[in-house]
């Protein structure tokens, strides 16, 4: 069975780009448009085991800092490996995605292939 | 005061309108010392001369918030659009590349496919490999879109700033601005770092960056 991984992002055509890479790679994906939205899809969906996320910094509802905080509050998710992926290169919000629990950080605009490594590496088995 | 608003709409003509009653005032005034039969005339001219002080001071308010206004917009003018303007035109240009790189592709694209039919499965592991690196451009090349989304959007927000400026400033006859306060607050809204690079006049490193690991 394939792994399946979670993109959230409020941008369509980033949330299609990681699909298709993510999907070319053999990974069942999940698209959420903000925090809110991914939280919300991950209590709904009860048949799967989310392997990875993969979450946006700058959304409206709940941002990904926000996210992060909540999903670590969750039984379920909380060891959810997630990897920030934003155009944001602040180093104070990088620490601030650190600290709430983040694995890794992709700046956009990524390299599909850097960021299939990185998911190789990251995502639960 | 509708008097005063009514200058204030209209300030421009008042301003003749006042200088031209005034002038009358003061000429009544000069000359009525050599009438002294022409009493009730000499109450209208006074009256007039009156209504033009008024309406020369009023004028004058007018005009002074016209300065201020003028004055700031010749700063804003002066400092901040040529910033927004330096945004804008980036991420049109953004735009352009990205899409030349994209058709670029998929020009590459046809002529793999062309090589994989013509030669079927000769070449396949360059084809292959040459598929695999026009895929991964145009991946990158695709994302322009959020990118650009990104530079406009404190531009968005500035301008939205700007307007609601305006109005208060009209509104309350000042202008509580500081240009040097504005572009700070404008480059803390920034997520990129050629945005950033942008508003500071540097030539930005546009190359994908890596991945930072956590652990």
């Amino acid at each position: 069975m394939s792994k399946t991984i979670m993109i959230i992002d409020d941008a369509p055509s980033v949330r299609q780009v990681v699909s298709l890479a993510l999907q070319s790679a053999g990974y069942d994906v999940i698209e959420a448009c903000d925090g809110a939205d991914a939280l919300s899809k991950l209590i709904s969906i009860k048949d799967r085991k989310f392997n990875l996320i993969i979450c946006d910094l700058n959304m409206p509802n709940l941002d990904g800092i926000g996210f992060l905080k909540a999903l670590k509050e969750t039984a379920k998710h909380k060891f959810t490996p997630v990897i920030m992926l934003t155009t944001e290169s602040d180093e104070e919000k990088k620490r601030q995605a650190r600290e709430a629990g983040a694995r890794a950080w992709i700046t956009k605009p990524f390299q599909p292939s850097k960021m299939l490594e990185a998911v190789a590496k990251i995502c639960l088995p | 005061m509708p008097l005063q608003s009514f200058y204030e709409k209209h300030s421009v003509n008042t301003r003749v309108i006042c200088a031209l009653i005034g002038t009358i005032g003061f000429l009544g005034c000069a000359i009525a010392p050599y009438f002294p039969e022409l009493s009730w005339q000499i109450a209208i001219i006074t009256g007039l001369l009156l209504i033009g002080l008024s309406s020369i001071s009023l004028s004058w308010i007018a005009g002074r918030k016209d300065k201020v206004l003028d004055t700031a917009l010749v700063d804003i003018n002066n400092r901040l659009f040529p910033i927004w303007s330096k945004q804008i035109c980036e991420a049109r240009d953004l735009g352009n590349q990205s899409i030349e790189g994209i058709i670029s592709s998929f020009s590459r694209l046809q002529t793999c496919i062309g090589v994989l039919l013509a030669h079927s499965i000769n070449h396949k592991d360059t084809v292959e490999h040459d598929l695999k690196d026009l895929t991964e451009q145009l991946l990158v090349d695709l994302q322009f879109q959020d990118r650009i989304s990104q530079m406009l959007k404190p531009i968005e927000e500035d301008m939205k700033h700007l307007s609601e400026t305006i109005q208060q400033g009209l509104q309350r006859n000042e202008f509580n601005y500081d240009v040097q306060e504005w572009l700070q607050s404008l480059r803390t809204r920034y997520v990129m770092e050629e945005q950033r690079a942008h508003h500071d006049g540097k030539k930005p490193n546009r190359s994908t960056l890596g991945v930072d690991f956590f652990e």
